[in-house]
């Protein structure tokens, strides 16, 4: 078996979940501490990869970075890149899709610590970003652990968006998700059994060994 | 020490606030019911809650001034706030609890300082427990040693007692006496009970719907309530409405439905329409029979109604006989101990008020 489409597919999604921890987690807070004018905008906009179907939010992405788009012209011709067809393309399809799942459940963790702690800490003369580390993070971190774990595993079956922008080409972009289609498309039942079952434990080893963490380290 | 000074006004959702007062001494109580803005105004002190206006000082420094637009932010006030939850970090250790506080110590001086507190706050043996395996007094002890730590000029405690049961109260009562006196830090206790402020405050400031309703020295604001409110916090449980009928040589005469009442001082005019408040405790009992009585007091002749039971002390309702035969009821706080035999619903005794603990408080006449 070729396990190039399983490396590209681990390659896509560990890219993506750096990606939407970078992102997401600052989002979470926001969303959970902050009340700001635009906040019920953002917690909507959050929701909306979500419930869209994945290929048409394939398709605004393809709208957003496809090279007659301005985004895609710029990237073109500063940097002679493309996100379309390339495997950048598929992290972009996983992130857009994967994201939204951290950021609800990143909320959630952050919004059961009771700010009491915090301002506990405030009044013990300490700075903001000190009580994140020492406070915030070690009460919410088992919480912001499930949702890396739900958005790697959204990354690692991303599908509709992936092969609306990135394409299905083997080697390069096509993903487990896509290889199992493919093989199921040609009528190569074999391929599409093993690789879905390639598929399904890979995904359930990286829950067990995130859940794993979460627990610190005992099974 | 340094002295606090604050004027607030804030508006949170509906509830307006606008409370000013400046410390005296070194323990101040402020006094209410629930939702009378106690927290908030600590909580404004603090710096986690920011006023719309007034100005907030700590000795010299200035820690909020709406018209200088100056806020000082929490972690530079150095004012120590134990909350009424305590608010223990879950996830440290009773020994990382208080060393969080003392963030930048040196190593060997904040060891030190931990086994200093811990001697004075005697929570040796818990030093590796974490807050949810220790009992309540002793979470409420690493609270006031987290926030003592630092050293701060003042500390702000929100009903620090309110989830003890009463021996674990009345340790730390001395406790945080003893320690006042050894650290030297100024202290402002919010309480809704009146017997916690008057064990520990030398000045308290009675707040009602977010405003203060009065403010003096201790023993000051309990011998001379300022109105009928003021009273009812702390603890009047007589108020009783009644008419001047006399004016003379500093005695005012009160008629209460039929029972007439002396009461030490001028002022009040006859036929003024009056709130009469009698602390339970002012009121003494004496049998029936005992007629040696001397002096400028009240004495009634009262039925006992109903008496209950709480602790060491008694309360007793008390019918005084008015002229139709029953008149008001009349509540009184006796000790166990010495008291008249006999103290059953039914009994006939004579109820002793001082002319002076019987305030007076003209009411404003409904139109």
């Amino acid at each position: 078996m070729d396990i190039t489409a399983l490396r590209l597919s681990l390659q896509i999604a560990s890219v993506s979940t750096v990606l939407a921890i970078i992102i997401g987690v600052p989002v979470a807070l926001l969303l959970a501490r902050v009340r700001f004018r635009g906040r019920a905008v953002i917690s909507a906009l959050v929701l909306v990869p979500m419930l869209l179907p994945p290929s048409v939010m394939g398709f605004y992405l393809l709208q957003l970075v496809g090279r007659q788009s301005i985004v895609g012209s710029a990237l073109e011709s500063v940097f002679g890149f493309s996100l379309v067809f390339h495997w950048s393309g598929a992290v972009l399809a996983a992130f857009v899709a994967s994201t939204p799942f951290l950021i609800r459940t990143a909320q959630a963790g952050f919004e059961s610590v009771d700010p009491r702690y915090e301002e506990a800490a405030r009044t013990l003369g300490r700075s903001e970003l000190a009580i994140f580390w020492t406070v915030t993070m070690p009460l919410a971190w088992k919480t912001l652990l499930a949702g890396v774990a739900l958005a790697l595993a959204r990354a690692m079956g991303e599908f509709g968006a992936t092969l609306m922008v990135a394409g299905n080409i083997p080697g390069r972009t096509q993903t487990m998700s896509i290889a199992i289609y493919d093989a199921v498309q040609a009528n190569r039942l074999n391929d599409a059994h093993v690789l879905a079952i390639a598929l399904t434990l890979v995904t359930l080893g990286l829950l067990v060994g995130v859940g794993t963490l979460a627990r610190g380290g005992k099974w | 020490m340094a002295r606090l000074s604050t004027s607030i006004q804030a508006q949170i959702g509906k509830f307006q606030l606008d409370v000013a007062f400046e410390m005296q001494g070194d323990t101040t109580a402020i006094l209410g019911a629930s939702g009378a803005g106690k927290t908030l105004t600590l909580r404004a002190i603090a710096g986690l809650l920011h006023p719309t206006g007034g100005r907030i000082t700590l000795g010299d420094r200035v820690m909020f001034d709406s018209t200088l637009r100056l806020s000082i932010p929490t972690r530079e006030r150095k004012i120590g706030y134990v909350f009424q939850d305590y608010a223990l970090f879950p996830h440290l250790t009773v020994a990382k609890n208080l060393a969080y506080a003392l963030h930048g110590w040196d190593k060997e001086q904040r060891a030190l300082r931990i086994q200093e507190l811990v001697d004075l706050l005697d929570l040796s043996g818990l030093e590796s427990r974490l807050p949810g395996e220790i009992s309540g007094g002793q979470q409420q002890r690493v609270a006031l040693g987290r926030a003592l730590a630092p050293g701060p000029d003042l500390i702000l405690l929100d009903e620090p007692f309110s989830a003890l049961d009463a021996p674990a109260r009345a340790l730390l009562t001395e406790q945080l006496q003893a320690l006042q006196a050894r650290l030297g830090f100024a202290m402002v206790l919010v309480t809704h009970d009146v017997s916690e402020a008057y064990a520990l405050a030398s000045q308290l400031v009675m707040l009602s719907e977010g405003r203060v309703i009065q403010q003096g020295p201790r023993e000051d604001v309990f011998h001379t309530p300022a109105s009928a409110e003021a009273a009812r916090l702390l603890g009047f449980r007589n108020l009783l409405p009644g008419r001047v009928v006399g004016n003379d040589g500093g005695t005012t005469t009160v008629d209460i439905q039929g029972v007439r009442v002396y009461s030490a001082g001028s002022g009040l005019s006859t036929g003024t329409l009056v709130l009469c408040g009698v602390h339970p405790q002012s009121i003494g009992l004496v049998p029936h029979e005992d007629a040696a009585l001397q002096g400028q007091a009240n004495v009634l002749p009262v039925t006992v109604a109903q008496r209950t039971n709480r602790g060491v002390q008694s309360d007793v309702a008390l019918a005084m006989d008015g002229h139709d035969g029953k008149g008001p009821l009349l509540h009184a706080t006796v000790h166990q101990f010495g008291l008249p035999a006999g103290l059953v619903p039914g009994a006939h005794y004579k109820a002793v008020i001082p002319q002076q603990a019987v305030h007076l408080w003209p009411v404003r006449e409904e139109r």
